[in-house]
C-alpha cells in the first residue's frame, strides 16, 4: 500500500516536471543585436558647426532580424555623479547650452546585418539661439532587434570649436 | 473561633512540612542535554520523574538543575517533542548529568524540523522550513535574507555585500511577504534595490512557508511567507543576555550586538542593539568589462560599496493566566554606498581610489525603518481564543546622487540638492483572529485584517508617485482531523482594496521637449510622469490541502491554493526612466489583480538515519504582471526602448529535493537541489529574475570535546550554481560556478562561562563568479571573493 503510494507520488511528480520542460517554445530569441562602431572613435573630437556632419561608420548585426537604431548625444559635464573634486572643468560660458541630439533610424528593419555610413548628424553652432557648449559629451548608440532585444554602447566624444580634428589629437 | 484555628493551623502545618523536608539532606543535581548528532544543547527539554511529575526544563544553553534527596536513585524521563524520550537513573555519586537525545527526524543542524510552533498563525499543508538563532550565527551572511538564501528554495537578490532581498521559489518583490510577529513588513519591496531592514541577530525563530499563503496574509503572499516568530516564553524567572562580536575579512566588517532579557513574574522584557560597519568589498578581478569599457578595479575593491547599519529593538510582554500582550518596538537604520560605475554611463574618472575604503560617498542610499506593534491573546466564550496584532511602520528611503541635469533646463534644488529620490511610507495594520480550541478534531480560525498606507515622495528625480492604499480582508479556515494520520485544511478569503495615486506633472520635462522642437502632445505625454488614479480591486482566494502521515516513516502533503496580488502603484501609474536600469517604464492603469493557481506537493521519508524530502510545485498565473519591451524608442535622453507593464498567462514550476543522512553519530551528510522553471505562456520567454538551479552538499562533523572545549562542529560545503540560460528578453545569461565553503563552530567553557565562536570561510578558492540575481550582474562585476569571518558570542 505504502509502496504504491510512493510510486504514484513519484510518477506524478515526474509527469509534472516533464510536462513543464516539454512545453517550452523554441522560437524565442534572447540574443541581442551587436553594435560595432568604427567612427566616431573613443575620445574623437567633433567640430561644432561642421557642415559635413558627424561621420558615422558602424556595423549592426543580429541573429534574427534588426529593427531600428537610435543615436543620442548628451553632455558629460557633470560626469554623472562625480565627486565634486573630480568634476570636469568646463569653460565658463554662461550663455552657452549643452547640445542635445536624439534621432531614430528604421531603415535597417528586417536585415540581419547592416553597414551604416552617413553624415546625418549635424552639430549646429547654436541651439535655440544660444551657442553650443564645447567639452565632453556621450555619443550613445542603441539598437533593437525585431524581438525587442536591445543593446547599447557609448563613445566618449569631445565637441570643439577648433577647426581640425588632427589639430586636437596632436596635443 | 474555628475560623481562627484554621488560619493558624494551616500555615503551621506547612511550616512543619517544610521543616521535615529540609531536615533531610538534599543535593542539587545539574546537567546538560544535547542533540546526539549535532551536539548542540537542547532548549526547553523537560525532565520528569518516573511518576510523570514535572521537575524542570532546560534553559537556552541546555542546562537544568533541581534538588533531590541524597539517597535518591529515582528514574528521570527526558522529553522533547522533536526527540525520542530517554529514561535515566540518578547516580548516587555523579550529580552532574549529560544526556544525549536522538532527534526523531535527521535534520540539517540549526534547522528545526517541526514547522509548527505555538505562535505560528496556523498549521498549513504547504512546505515549511524553520530555523533558529544558531542558524544565523552559523551562517553569519551579510544580512538576514542572504542567510536565508542558504536554505533550499530560497534565493536572494544582492547588492554587493550589504543589502539583499529574498525570493521564495523565484517569487520576490511584492510576490512574497515578510511577517514580523503577526504584522506584514511594508517597506519599498517593489524596488530592486531594497533590503529587508531586519536584524538577523534579533531573530529567535523563523518559519518559511513555501507556497500560496494568500488565505492567511492576503495580497502579496503568493510566493510564500517568511514568518518571524516571537521568542518562546521561558518557564522560570531568569535574566540572561549575550554580547556578539563579529568581523569579516572581505569587506573589513566590524559588528557587535548586545542583547538582554529579563523574565520576572508576569513580565518578560527583551532588548537588543546591533551595529555593523563595513568597507568596500573585494572581488577577485582587476577589471570589469562592461560594454566597450574596461573598468579598472583599484586594489580589487568595489569602490564606494561601504556601508553601516544600526538596529535597535525592544519588547515587553505581560502574561496572566491565559491573557498575554506584547509590545515590540524596533528601529533599523542603514546607509549603503553604490558602485559609481553602475549609476549612469560609466565614467572611468569616477572609479579611481578616493583615499578611503570606508567612506560612503555619492551615490548612496539611506533607509530607516521604524516599527511598533502589539500582539494580544485572550480566551473568549468557552474554549475560543482571540488573537490581535496591530502595528504602525514608517519607512524612509532616500537615494543620493550628485545633482546633474539630464535636462539642461532643470534648476539645482535649494535644499538637499543631491537627494535624487525619497520615499516616506507610513503603514497602519491590524488583524484580529478568532481561534477555536485546537484539541478537538476540528478547529476553526476566523479572521479580519486591514491595512492603510500613505506614501510621500521627494528628490530631484521621479520614480514612484505619492499614493494612498487601503486594503481589507476577511477569511475563515478549517482544520479537520479525520484521525491521527489524515488532516484536511481548507479556507476561503475575500479581499477588497483601493489605491489612489497622485498625478505628477513634470514642467521641466515639458519644457525640455518643447525646446527640443517636439509638439505639445509629445511633450505632455512625457511630462505626465504619473497619472492620478483611483482603482478598486476585489479578490477571492482560498486553499484546500491534505496532510497524510500513514506512519512515522512517510508524510505526504498536497495543497491547492488560489492566491492574488493587487497591482502596485508603480505598476499602475508611474512613467519614466528607472534609474540604474536605463529603462523607460510605463505604468498601465488597466492592470487587474494578479491571480495564481498554485499546487504544492510534499513527500518526506524518515527512517533510521535517513531523511529525504521532495517538494515539487506548479504555479499558474492568469494575470502575471511583467515589464514588456514595446520595441518603440523613448525620446528621453539616456534611455533605450519603452517598457510597458503588461499581463500574461505565466507558469512557474520546480521544487526542491533534500537528502540528509546521519552516517555516524558524529557525521552528517546532506545534499539538496533547488530548481525553478518559469515561462511567460504568451511570449515563450522566461520570467524576469528566475533563480538558477543550485545544488548544495554538506558534510558536518560534530564532536564533544574536553572540559575546556565543550563541543565543536565542522561543516564542509560544496555548492554548484548552474548556468542560468532561461532568461527574459534583455536579461543576460549567467554562467555557472562551483563554490566551496568551510564553517567551524566551537563552544568553549571558560571558568564555567560559555563562549561560542564561529569561524566561516566563504569562497575558499576566491572564485570569480557572477550572481544572476545581483544588482551588479549587468556590469559583469563578480561577487565578493574569499571571505574569512569570525563571530564570538559571550552569553551571560
Amino acid at each position: 500500500m505504502k509502496k504504491i503510494l510512493i510510486f504514484n507520488f513519484s510518477v506524478f511528480t515526474l509527469l509534472i516536471l516533464f510536462g513543464i520542460t516539454s512545453c517550452k517554445k523554441d522560437e524565442i530569441d534572447v540574443e541581442k543585436p551587436v553594435i560595432q562602431i568604427v567612427a566616431p572613435k573613443d575620445h574623437a573630437v567633433l567640430k561644432i558647426g561642421d557642415e559635413h556632419g558627424v561621420r558615422l561608420d558602424m556595423l549592426l548585426t543580429d541573429n534574427e532580424a534588426l529593427s531600428s537604431y537610435k543615436i543620442n548625444i548628451h553632455g558629460n559635464f557633470e560626469g554623472h555623479n562625480h565627486a565634486p573634486k573630480q568634476r570636469f572643468k568646463a569653460p565658463a560660458e554662461n550663455d552657452s547650452v549643452q547640445f542635445e541630439f536624439t534621432k531614430v533610424w528604421t531603415d535597417i528593419s528586417g536585415q540581419k546585418s547592416a553597414t551604416i555610413h552617413h553624415h546625418d548628424i549635424l552639430i549646429p553652432k547654436e541651439q535655440n539661439g544660444k551657442p553650443i557648449k564645447a567639452g565632453p559629451y556621450h555619443f550613445m548608440v542603441y539598437c533593437l532587434d525585431k524581438a525587442g532585444n536591445e543593446s547599447y554602447t557609448a563613445v566618449d566624444v569631445i565637441l570643439s570649436n577648433t577647426d581640425s580634428e588632427e589639430h586636437n589629437h596632436t596635443h | 473561633m474555628q475560623a481562627y484555628l484554621k488560619t493558624v493551623t494551616i500555615p503551621l502545618l506547612f511550616l512543619f512540612c517544610n521543616l521535615s523536608i529540609s531536615s533531610q539532606k538534599t543535593i542539587t543535581v545539574h546537567g546538560i542535554i544535547c542533540d546526539a548528532y549535532s551536539k548542540e544543547p537542547i532548549e526547553n527539554a523537560s525532565i520528569e520523574d518516573a511518576s510523570g511529575r514535572f521537575r524542570t526544563q532546560t534553559d537556552i544553553n541546555g542546562h537544568f538543575s533541581f534538588d533531590v534527596q541524597t539517597d535518591s536513585t529515582e528514574l528521570l524521563n527526558v522529553k522533547h517533542p522533536e526527540y525520542y524520550d530517554i529514561t535515566k537513573q540518578i547516580d548516587r555519586k555523579n550529580r552532574s548529568l549529560h544526556f544525549h537525545l536522538k532527534p526523531k527526524v535527521v535534520k540539517l543542524h540549526a534547522m528545526t524540523v517541526t514547522g509548527q510552533s505555538k505562535h505560528t498563525l496556523t498549521e498549513t499543508t504547504i512546505n515549511t522550513i524553520s530555523v533558529n538563532r544558531s542558524f544565523f550565527q552559523k551562517s553569519n551572511a551579510s544580512n538576514l535574507s542572504a542567510s536565508l538564501a542558504k536554505l533550499p528554495g530560497i534565493a536572494s537578490m544582492d547588492i554587493g555585500s550589504g543589502v539583499s532581498k529574498p525570493l521564495i521559489r523565484g517569487m520576490g518583490f511584492n510576490r512574497m511577504a515578510v511577517v514580523d510577529k503577526g504584522i506584514v513588513i511594508q517597506n519599498q519591496q517593489w524596488g530592486a534595490d531594497h533590503g529587508l531592514e531586519l536584524d538577523q541577530f534579533d531573530i529567535d525563530k523563523i518559519i518559511i512557508h513555501k507556497g500560496a499563503m494568500s488565505l492567511f496574509y492576503g495580497s502579496d503572499a503568493m510566493g510564500g511567507v517568511v514568518e518571524i516568530l516571537p521568542a518562546e516564553l521561558p518557564g522560570n524567572d531568569q535574566k540572561w543576555g549575550d554580547a556578539i562580536l563579529t568581523s569579516k575579512s572581505n569587506n573589513d566588517l566590524i559588528g557587535s550586538s548586545l542583547g538582554f532579557n529579563v523574565k520576572s513574574g508576569k513580565w518578560f522584557y527583551r532588548m537588543r542593539a546591533t551595529t555593523l560597519n563595513y568597507g568596500d568589498y573585494r572581488i577577485p578581478t582587476d577589471s570589469i568589462s562592461y560594454l566597450t569599457w574596461k573598468m579598472p578595479v583599484d586594489k580589487r575593491r568595489m569602490k564606494n560599496t561601504a556601508g553601516k547599519e544600526i538596529n535597535l529593538s525592544g519588547s515587553i510582554r505581560y502574561d496572566k493566566n491565559k491573557f498575554n500582550s506584547a509590545f515590540y518596538i524596533s528601529n533599523s537604520y542603514s546607509k549603503n554606498g553604490f558602485f559609481p560605475g553602475a549609476h549612469g554611463v560609466p565614467d572611468l574618472r569616477r572609479l579611481a581610489y578616493d583615499g578611503s575604503y570606508r567612506n560612503i560617498e555619492l551615490p548612496h542610499s539611506t533607509v530607516n525603518h521604524f516599527k511598533i506593534t502589539n500582539s494580544t491573546e485572550f480566551p473568549v466564550f468557552e474554549d475560543w481564543k482571540v488573537h490581535s496584532d496591530f502595528g504602525f511602520q514608517n519607512n524612509k528611503r532616500a537615494e543620493y546622487a550628485l545633482f546633474h541635469t539630464h535636462f539642461p533646463n532643470q534648476p539645482i534644488p535649494k535644499t538637499n540638492k543631491d537627494r535624487e529620490l525619497a520615499f516616506d511610507l507610513n503603514t497602519f495594520s491590524g488583524n484580529i483572529r478568532l481561534h477555536s480550541n485546537d484539541n478537538k478534531n476540528q478547529s476553526l480560525i476566523l479572521g479580519i485584517s486591514a491595512e492603510y498606507q500613505m506614501n510621500k515622495i521627494g528628490g530631484y528625480s521621479f520614480l514612484m508617485p505619492e499614493f494612498e492604499r487601503i486594503t481589507g480582508g476577511i477569511f475563515g479556515a478549517n482544520n479537520y482531523k479525520f484521525n491521527n494520520n489524515l488532516k484536511i485544511i481548507s479556507g476561503l478569503r475575500i479581499d477588497w482594496g483601493k489605491i489612489s495615486t497622485h498625478g505628477f506633472y513634470d514642467p521641466i520635462l515639458e519644457n525640455y521637449f518643447t525646446e527640443s522642437g517636439y509638439d505639445l502632445v509629445t511633450a505632455n505625454f512625457y511630462a505626465q510622469r504619473a497619472k492620478a488614479l483611483n482603482r478598486h480591486f476585489t479578490s477571492l482566494s482560498g486553499s484546500v490541502g491534505v496532510n497524510y502521515q500513514p506512519d512515522n516513516v512517510h508524510l505526504f502533503k498536497a495543497n491547492l491554493g488560489r492566491s492574488f496580488r493587487f497591482p502596485t502603484p508603480n505598476e499602475l501609474a508611474s512613467s519614466g526612466v528607472h534609474h540604474g536600469a536605463f529603462r523607460f517604464e510605463q505604468g498601465n492603469e488597466n492592470l487587474k489583480p494578479e491571480i495564481g493557481l498554485q499546487l504544492d506537493l510534499g513527500y518526506e521519508y524518515n527512517l533510521n538515519k535517513w531523511h529525504i524530502k521532495s517538494s515539487p510545485f506548479v504555479n499558474y498565473f492568469s494575470n502575471f504582471i511583467f515589464l514588456n519591451p514595446t520595441g518603440q524608442w523613448s525620446l528621453l535622453p539616456h534611455t533605450g526602448q519603452q517598457y510597458e507593464y503588461a499581463q500574461s498567462k505565466a507558469l512557474m514550476a520546480g521544487g526542491e529535493i533534500e537528502i540528509y543522512f546521519q552516517a555516524l553519530d558524529f557525521v552528517q551528510l546532506s545534499s539538496n537541489v533547488e530548481y525553478t522553471y518559469t515561462q511567460n505562456l504568451v511570449s515563450g520567454y522566461a520570467l524576469p529574475f528566475s533563480p538558477p538551479t543550485v545544488w548544495t552538499s554538506n558534510a558536518i562533523f560534530s564532536f564533544h570535546a574536553g572540559k575546556f572545549l565543550s563541543h565543536f562542529s565542522v561543516n564542509a560545503e560544496a555548492q554548484r550554481i548552474f548556468a542560468q540560460n532561461q532568461i527574459a528578453n534583455n536579461e543576460i545569461k549567467t554562467p555557472g560556478a562551483w563554490l566551496f565553503n568551510l564553517n567551524g563552530s566551537f563552544n568553549w567553557s571558560i571558568y564555567k562561562r560559555q563562549v561560542i565562536s564561529e569561524l566561516q570561510l566563504y569562497n575558499i578558492f576566491d572564485t570569480a563568479y557572477l550572481n544572476h540575481l545581483s544588482y551588479y550582474r549587468k556590469l559583469n562585476a563578480p561577487e565578493p571573493g574569499r571571505n574569512i569571518q569570525i563571530l564570538l558570542k559571550f552569553p551571560f
